[in-house]
């Protein structure tokens, strides 16, 4: 029977170290207990310890205002009337608060039509990972974090991560075409 | 002598926002693949409750497919049912069940690109969750089972002519 206690930290016996989750703290939003078991069954052993669990917005809002952040891990369809996990990443990146609005989030779908990655793009999702997934694609998502960071796009039409990951082409579209952007560096 | 004033930044023009890597910061570096071996070791020691853990992601597959009961599938009403098949087509690998996301990627196939006015033939779609249902039975990580290869791709077959046709 899988304990659908939600906001417990995860006991963890590794060392804490380089390469390390034991000092980040992560959030997972799932409805379904398994796949929240399932993450905390690979995050734990690479090192995670506070891992903070919700299987609904409201949930998720409470840790966000409450913890700061390094990385949050959502699945895109919530059995919550009261939005999906994109409407959280939206939520999300219009936060008023810097350590959310520019919070890292992995997207878990298994809607992996072309159209359906577009639009999480444009939502503001920083990487994916595709359902059915394994531990080893997680570990590559999460280093695909630690060591090719995204920098931030803000436009007219859009904010959130560069959907190109390239260093000198970030805008995409009729704005990409018309303009350049201006680099400014952020603390 | 006027100073000319400094040029302003057009409000049209995007920022390139560049950040510290904070994440990286804290982690310490890359992740050592040893960690992702340790972590897919830790997912298999949970591998005696995913018989549990399937049967309950099929069981709600086929209520959410009863629950419509001879009503047209269409867009308006098919949410419950492409949201079971995809928690089935996403978990089925994971617990090691690779014939049953199959199935379900076939029928989340139909769902998905069902087009506006079009209605599910309801026969193929009872077909799919019959077939998710049947594959529970076969060893758990068959992928070879001849009967099961063929109604597969009889139905993938089948799903693509009828998306094809509508």
């Amino acid at each position: 029977m899988l304990s659908d206690k939600l906001f417990v930290d995860s006991p963890n016996n590794n060392e804490p170290g380089m390469g390390s989750l034991s000092r980040l703290n992560i959030l997972i939003v799932d409805d379904s207990a398994h796949i929240r078991r399932l993450l905390l069954s690979m995050l734990t052993p690479m090192g995670a310890q506070n891992i903070f669990e919700a299987r609904t917005l409201a949930q998720a809002r409470t840790v966000l205002n409450t913890k700061t952040l390094d990385l949050a891990i959502i699945d895109w369809m919530l059995d919550d009337p009261a939005g999906d996990g994109m409407a959280l990443v939206t939520e999300i990146r219009q936060s008023p608060l810097e350590t959310v609005t520019y919070l890292p989030i992995i997207m878990m779908t298994g809607h992996t039509e072309r159209e359906n990655i577009e639009l999480a793009r444009d939502m503001g999702v920083t990487e994916f990972l595709a359902k059915p997934f394994t531990a080893k694609n997680l570990h590559a998502r999460l280093n695909m974090l630690i060591e090719s960071p995204r920098p931030f796009v803000k436009s007219r039409s859009y904010f959130g991560p560069d959907r190109r990951r390239r260093e000198h082409s970030p805008i995409e579209g009729l704005e990409r075409r018309n303009t350049s952007p201006r680099r400014i560096r952020s603390t | 002598m006027s100073i000319a004033p400094a040029p302003q930044p057009d409000p049209a023009t995007p920022l390139l926002i560049e950040r510290p890597n904070k994440l990286r910061e804290r982690v310490g570096g890359p992740l050592d693949n040893t960690l992702a071996e340790k972590a897919e070791a830790a997912v298999q020691s949970l591998a005696k409750d995913f018989p549990q853990w399937i049967e309950e992601t099929v069981t709600r597959l086929q209520q959410a497919h009863t629950a419509l009961g001879g009503t047209p599938i269409t867009n308006a009403n098919k949410a419950n049912l492409y949201t079971a098949a995809l928690e089935a087509k996403s978990l089925g690998e994971t617990y090691g069940y690779p014939l049953i996301s199959r199935f379900a990627n076939s029928l989340c196939r139909l769902l998905v690109r069902l087009p506006a006015q079009a209605t599910a033939p309801h026969a193929l779609v009872e077909a799919h969750v019959d077939a998710i249902r049947a594959v529970l039975r076969l060893p758990q990580t068959s992928t070879q089972d001849p009967v099961a290869t063929h109604l597969l791709g009889e139905m993938e077959e089948q799903v693509r002519r009828f998306l094809e046709l509508t």
